[in-house]
C-alpha cells in the first residue's frame, strides 16, 4: 500500500526537525518541516493528504494543544505524537484526544515509518470514502421523488413487473425511470448502483 | 510586692487633733498600696524599680519567678545581677552616662534584649523602662517580659522553612534529570533518524557521497550535543555552591531521612542507625553531601521493593575511616549488585530500574570525589553496601 500523502513535522529542534525529514524522504514520502504548531497551521490545507508527525513539547502552542485545535476546527488528519522521556499522562491524554498513537524519542525509524505509511493510508482511505458520499448524494439530490421512490425499490431487489403493481403505473414507465436512475447516478449496472446507495443508506423515503 | 523598708512614721510626734486625720490619711495610703500590690503582683511581666545608682528598690511576684531569685536575694542588689554580659559591667556606664547627657538608649524606647536567671541561663527579654520622681529622688522602673516561648515559636517556624526549602532544593535533582533525559533524548533522535535514513539511501543504491558526507557530519555535530549536554551536567554538579560549612554528619543523616521516614514507614523498611558518636564535624558542602545520602537511601530503598516486606531492612553507619577522614556507609537487604559489578553501577547512564535515568551514582561520586573522598560499592551479606569515604577538611574546592 503505497499511499501518496505529506508528511507534515511539527518540532521545535531543527536537528529532530531535519533528521526526520530525512528519514521520510529516504522512505520515498513527501515531506514539509515546521518549527511551530502556528507555522503549520498557517500553511495547512484541509484537503491535503497525509499525516501530521509533533512533538508534544514545544516553546508556544504543544503538539496537544496543536491536536485539540485541530479536532475542535474537525480538520481530521492523522497526528502521531512524540513524546520525552516522563510523557506518559500527556500521551495519554494525546491519544484519548485521537491522535493516532505516540512514539517516544528516541524512537525506532522502522516502527516510525510504519506508522507514518499506516497513517497515510488510513487518511486517503477516509477521504476517498467522504469523496465518495459527497458525489452520491450530489447524484441523488438530482433524482425526482418518484425516480427516488423507484430507486428504492430496485435496489431493494424487486422486479420491474412488482415495482409497477406497487406504485400503479405501467412497467414500461418503472423502465423508463430505471433508465433516468441509472444514468443520473452514472451507474453502468445494477450491482454499481448497489454499492453507491446501499451501505451509506442515501436511501430514505 | 517587696520593697525595701523605709523608716516607720513616728505617729506620736504628730500635733493633738491631727491624729484623726493622719490616721484616715494612713488608711487610706494603705488601701492604695495593697491595691497597687495587688495589681503588680498580679501582673506577668517582671517589675522592677531601681534607683539611680541601680540599687533595686522593688521587685512584683512576676520577677521572682522570671528570674528565680527569692525577692531578698535581689532588694538592696544592683540590677546588673539580672544581666548577662556584656551588659552586667556596662550598666553603670549606661545609667551615669543617661543621668549626665539625659540621651536615652531605652528608657522610654523598650527593646529586646537578654536577661540572667539565677541559675545562670540566658533568656531573651522584651525590656521596657520608664522613669519617675519620688520623694525628691528619681527612680526607674523595667518591666520585663520573658520572650523565650514566642523566641522559640519563631525560631520553630524559621526552621520549618529551611526545612521545607531544603526539600525542594533536594528535589529539583529529580527534576532536573527529567529535563536532562529531554535535553539529551532531542539529539539521540537526531542521530537514530539520520542514520536509519543513510541505511536507507545506502540500501536502495542512491549513495551519493556529498549527500551521505552531509548527513553522517550532522550525526557526528548531533553526538558532540549530547556530550555537550553531560559535559555541562557534570559542571552543574561541581559549581552547586561551593560553600563548604562543619557539618556533624550523623545530624546530617539524620535530617536526610526525616525526609524519606513516611516513605519508609509505608514500604515496611527497617532502620538501623549505628552511628559513631564521637565523630568531629566534617568541613564540606552540606547540600551536596545531603544529596548524595539521599540519593544512596533512595536507591536502598528502591532496591527493597521487590524484597518481601518482613526482609526490607537499611542500615547506616558511620564512622573514622582511615587518613583522619570519617566513612559512612549505606546497606541494603535487597538483591545486591548482580552480575554487574561494584564499579558498573557509578556509569553515567547504567541503570537497574525501569524508570531510573543512570545518573544518581554517577553524580553522587563525582560530588564525593570533589570532596577529596571516594564512594564505592560492595556486595554485603544482604545485599548492596555503599561506601562513603571523606576527610574532615575537604579539599576547597577550584
Amino acid at each position: 500500500m503505497n499511499a501518496s500523502g505529506t508528511v507534515f513535522v511539527v518540532d521545535d529542534d531543527r536537528a529532530v526537525r531535519d533528521s526526520l525529514a530525512l528519514l521520510v524522504d529516504s522512505a520515498g514520502l513527501a515531506v514539509e518541516t515546521f518549527a511551530s504548531a502556528q507555522e503549520f497551521l498557517d500553511a495547512y490545507t484541509p484537503e491535503r493528504r497525509g499525516c501530521l508527525i509533533t512533538d508534544i513539547r514545544m516553546p508556544g502552542m504543544s503538539g496537544l494543544e496543536l491536536q485539540e485545535r485541530l479536532v475542535n476546527d474537525d480538520v481530521r488528519i492523522p497526528v502521531i505524537v512524540l513524546t520525552g522521556h516522563g510523557d506518559v499522562p500527556a500521551a495519554v491524554r494525546a491519544l484519548k484526544g485521537g491522535a493516532v498513537d505516540f512514539v517516544e524519542k528516541p524512537f525506532n525509524p522502522q516502527a516510525l515509518l510504519d506508522l507514518i505509511q499506516q497513517a497515510i493510508s488510513k487518511d486517503v482511505e477516509v477521504h476517498e470514502l467522504a469523496t465518495q458520499q459527497a458525489q452520491v448524494a450530489e447524484r441523488v439530490a438530482l433524482l425526482t421523488p418518484r425516480e427516488r421512490e423507484v430507486m428504492n425499490l430496485v435496489v431493494a431487489g424487486k422486479a420491474n413487473k412488482v415495482i409497477a403493481i406497487e406504485l400503479a403505473i405501467s412497467e414500461r414507465t418503472v423502465e423508463l425511470h430505471r433508465g433516468r436512475i441509472m444514468k443520473k447516478m452514472k451507474a453502468r449496472a445494477l450491482a454499481e448502483l448497489m454499492r453507491m446507495v446501499l451501505p451509506q443508506g442515501h436511501v430514505g423515503t | 510586692m517587696n520593697r525595701r523598708r523605709s523608716p516607720p512614721a513616728r505617729v506620736e510626734d504628730a500635733p493633738p487633733g491631727a491624729e484623726d486625720a493622719l490616721k484616715q490619711a494612713r488608711e487610706r495610703l494603705e488601701d492604695r498600696e495593697a491595691r497597687l500590690n495587688a495589681i503588680l503582683d498580679t501582673a506577668v511581666d517582671g517589675i522592677i524599680t531601681i534607683d539611680e545608682s541601680g540599687i533595686i528598690e522593688s521587685v512584683n511576684a512576676a520577677t521572682q519567678r522570671i528570674f528565680g531569685y527569692q525577692p531578698d536575694e535581689l532588694l538592696g542588689q544592683n540590677v546588673r545581677l539580672l544581666m548577662p554580659e556584656p551588659d552586667r559591667s556596662r550598666h553603670d556606664g549606661y545609667l551615669s552616662r543617661y543621668l549626665q547627657t539625659g540621651e536615652a538608649r531605652i528608657i522610654g524606647i523598650g527593646r529586646e534584649t537578654e536577661a540572667l536567671r539565677k541559675d545562670g541561663t540566658r533568656f531573651p527579654i522584651d525590656l521596657a523602662v520608664s522613669q519617675f520622681y519620688s520623694g525628691g529622688r528619681r527612680l526607674f522602673t523595667g518591666m520585663v517580659r520573658d520572650i523565650s516561648d514566642r523566641r522559640r515559636a519563631e525560631e520553630e517556624a524559621r526552621r520549618r522553612r529551611e526545612e521545607l526549602s531544603h526539600a525542594a532544593r533536594l528535589s529539583t535533582i529529580g527534576e532536573l534529570s527529567s529535563g536532562i533525559a529531554h535535553e539529551i533524548n532531542q539529539p539521540l533522535t537526531a542521530i537514530v533518524s539520520f542514520s536509519e535514513a543513510c541505511l536507507r539511501m545506502l540500501r536502495s543504491g542512491d549513495s551519493d557521497s556529498d549527500k551521505l558526507e552531509n548527513v553522517l557530519e550532522q550525526i557526528a555535530a548531533q553526538g558532540q550535543r549530547a556530550g555537550q549536554i553531560t559535559r555541562q551536567l557534570r559542571r552543574l554538579a561541581r559549581k552547586a555552591e561551593r560553600e563548604h560549612e562543619q557539618v556533624d554528619i550523623n545530624r546530617m543523616v539524620c535530617d536526610v531521612l526525616a525526609l524519606v521516614k513516611n516513605e519508609l514507614e509505608t514500604s515496611n523498611i527497617a532502620l538501623h542507625l549505628d552511628f559513631d558518636e564521637s565523630l568531629p564535624p566534617v568541613e564540606c558542602n552540606r547540600i551536596q553531601l545531603e544529596q548524595v545520602v539521599l540519593n544512596l537511601v533512595r536507591n536502598a530503598m528502591d532496591a527493597l521493593a521487590d524484597v518481601e516486606p518482613l526482609a526490607r531492612e537499611l542500615s547506616v553507619r558511620t564512622g573514622s575511616g582511615s587518613d583522619s577522614g570519617i566513612v559512612l556507609e549505606v546497606e541494603d537487604s535487597g538483591g545486591g549488585l548482580g552480575d554487574s559489578g561494584p564499579e558498573r553501577v557509578f556509569e553515567t547512564f547504567f541503570t537497574t530500574k525501569p524508570d531510573g535515568l543512570g545518573m544518581g551514582l554517577a553524580i553522587s561520586r563525582t560530588m564525593i570525589e570533589d570532596h577529596g573522598g571516594r564512594l564505592w560499592a560492595s556486595q554485603g551479606a544482604g545485599g548492596a553496601v555503599f561506601h562513603v569515604a571523606i576527610p574532615i577538611h575537604g579539599r576547597a574546592a577550584s
